[in-house]
């Protein structure tokens, strides 16, 4: 799966721009705040239908402007798509072959993984860097999980709001209302976020060796305060319900829900010692790529298709081994990538590689 | 900025509060109702006027009616010991549209929902268990929507009515078409399902 060409309008800093991709490699540099990002966000906006910057709809729109379209040519399994986007004022609008669609079905259609220099932080920051990462990763696989998981925290902002309510003052038939539902949907995320949890350490597992020299093993456990043994996942929406009601009181004093998967985090193991206490930022850095890199790989296993790779800025915060490492592991798809300095493409093909130079909003295709 | 004529604006204004319209929707409206004559501007004034002052609830079941008890309500033909508790009149009527169910309605406006400051007081569920006290229902049916506030509703209600002997059922309504249908499969089908069953 590739995408051939995009014809941008208005999206962010770029006015009008017209784009023939190659179907490997396609490098964009340039300096700061030139457009570069916002390139490959609209291309990853097509076919994701969202930013990995959490924005407003109208913040993707040129600020001079009231609309933008996004169109592109995506080719699958052969066959070529027509896709496009209008933005405007609050809403936004998919096409698929000129047919309005909802945003699940490019979900479905198209597979994105984008690489920001966030990622690269997975062990070093808090939870919820990792929870965001596994819940990424199990929604672009498994799209139901999306919505299980929407739905929890939606109940959850209902259950908050009752937690902040002065009136509502002791564990009533209010909480359990919701709580029972609450119970159902983290028993789901729960069992979906340890299945995948297993899959992504076998093939990080894989990945990591040979990016390491050293055989370093990866371990990948999940921490939840529900329970303490896997073997009671079974049992975990009964546990669940009596511990919401035993720790109301805390709940209720810090107006917010104290427990569940919103709150479980991923430990991340390297030589069966924690990765985030004891290794270097190179070791890292190093398994968090690693760990990216299973979701590509992992997609393509489950869905039969290899997804489309955006790394943005990723480049520069890694050592020029690293970096070879990274380029010779995606050694199939499409790739796009964003950097300031020009490419050194010496291990790669000519004609596998596309280099634009982005300058205010605008691009140039420079040969190699 | 160009700027309508006073009344016109107005107009649009009061166009654009109206669900799903937007500016130039409400834009368009306006030049419409402008375009009428006489007559028929009247016409649509009066039906505004007398939807608010000839429409009520109805006493019993809280539907909308301009009589003292509703259609259904009065209906001789109707089963008066099952009672199909739904959100909204609009329910109401999207269930009579399939013309299977012969019973009774009691109609909640709104659906528990803490964040948006809606209690079970704010709802018509008082009336809801004086009516089961007092007449003779054997079943009632909850046919909240399939989501977080129509499920909550219907477990609320459900632990408030059985203790009263009375037979509580959950009818959820057909999965949307799209792409809800893969979860459906997974979760929401099979509480729908389990659903159907007594509560
Ligand atoms: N809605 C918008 N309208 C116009 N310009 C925008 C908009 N959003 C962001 N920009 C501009 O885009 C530039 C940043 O582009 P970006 O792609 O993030 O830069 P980089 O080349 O460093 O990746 C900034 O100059 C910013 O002002
Ligand atoms: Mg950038
Ligand atoms: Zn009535």
């Amino acid at each position: 799966m590739y995408v051939e060409s995009v014809e941008i309008r208005n999206f962010r800093n770029l006015r009008q721009l017209e784009i023939c991709f190659n179907k490997r490699y396609n490098y964009f540099y340039g300096k700061n705040a030139q457009g570069k990002t916002n390139i490959i966000e609209a291309v990853s906006y097509l076919l994701s239908t969202k930013s990995h910057r959490e924005t407003a709809v109208a913040n993707l729109i040129h600020y001079d402007d009231t609309a933008s379209v996004v169109m592109g040519q995506v080719i699958r399994k052969g066959v070529r798509d027509s896709v496009s986007f209008t933005l405007g004022e609050d809403k936004k609008v998919f096409y698929l072959n000129r047919q309005k669609v909802l945003p699940s079905v490019l979900v479905e259609r198209f597979g994105v993984v984008f690489f920001d220099p966030e990622d690269l932080r997975l062990i070093k920051d808090g939870p919820d860097k990792r929870r965001r990462y596994i819940d990424q990763l199990i929604s672009n696989i498994h799209p139901p999980y999306r919505k299980a998981y929407r739905q929890y925290h939606h109940l959850l902002k209902q259950r908050n709001a009752l937690l902040k309510d002065p009136s509502v003052k002791e564990y009533g038939e209010l909480f359990y209302i919701f709580d029972k539902q609450l119970a159902g949907l983290t028993k789901y995320i729960i069992q979906k976020r340890l299945r995948y949890l297993k899959e992504i350490q076998t093939v990080a597992q894989k990945i990591h060796e040979g990016i390491t020299d050293e055989k370093e093993r990866i371990g990948l456990k999940y921490q939840t305060n529900i329970i303490d043994e896997y073997e009671k996942i079974k049992d975990i929406e009964k546990i669940y319900l009596t511990l919401l009601k035993q720790n109301f009181v805390y709940d209720k004093e810090r107006r917010t829900s104290l427990l569940g998967p919103h709150t479980d985090d991923i430990l991340i193991e390297v030589n069966e010692k924690s990765a985030r206490r004891f290794a270097s930022q190179g070791q890292q850095k190093t398994v968090s790529i690693s760990l990216k890199l299973s979701e590509v790989e992992l997609y393509r296993i489950q869905k039969n298709v290899q997804p489309i790779v955006f790394l943005d800025d990723v480049m520069s915060e890694l050592d020029e081994k690293r970096r070879r490492r990274l380029l010779s592991l995606l050694k199939e798809g499409q790739v796009f990538i964003t950097a300031t300095d020009k490419i050194d493409q010496s291990d790669i093909d000519k004609d596998e590689i596309a280099l634009f130079e982005v300058i205010d909003g605008s691009v140039v295709q420079m040969d190699i | 900025m160009y700027h309508y004529a006073q009344p016109l604006q107005t107009l649009i204004d009061e166009f654009s509060k109206m669900p799903g319209i937007g500016k130039k929707n409400a834009q368009r409206l306006a030049y419409y109702v402008l375009s009428l004559n006489d007559m028929e501007a009247v016409a649509l004034a009066q039906a505004v006027i007398d939807v608010k002052e000839k429409i009520h609830l109805c006493p019993q079941c809280f539907n909308f009616t301009d009589d003292e008890l509703c259609d259904i309500c009065r209906a001789d033909a109707r089963d008066r010991n099952t009672l199909c508790v739904v959100s909204t009149p609009r329910d109401i009527a999207s269930i009579e549209r399939a013309r299977e169910y012969k019973g009774s309605y009691h109609v909640l406006h709104g659906v528990i929902s803490p964040m948006d400051g809606i209690g079970p007081d704010a709802l018509k569920i008082k009336e809801l268990l004086s009516r089961i006290a007092q007449q003779e229902i054997s079943e009632v049916i909850i046919a909240t929507n399939p989501n977080v506030e129509g499920e909550a509703t219907a477990l609320y209600l459900s632990r408030l009515i059985k203790p009263l002997g009375v037979k509580v059922t959950r009818l959820a309504k057909g999965v949307p078409v799209g792409g809800d249908l893969e979860f459906a499969d997974e979760y929401t089908l099979i509480s729908a399902i389990e659903g159907r069953q007594e509560m």
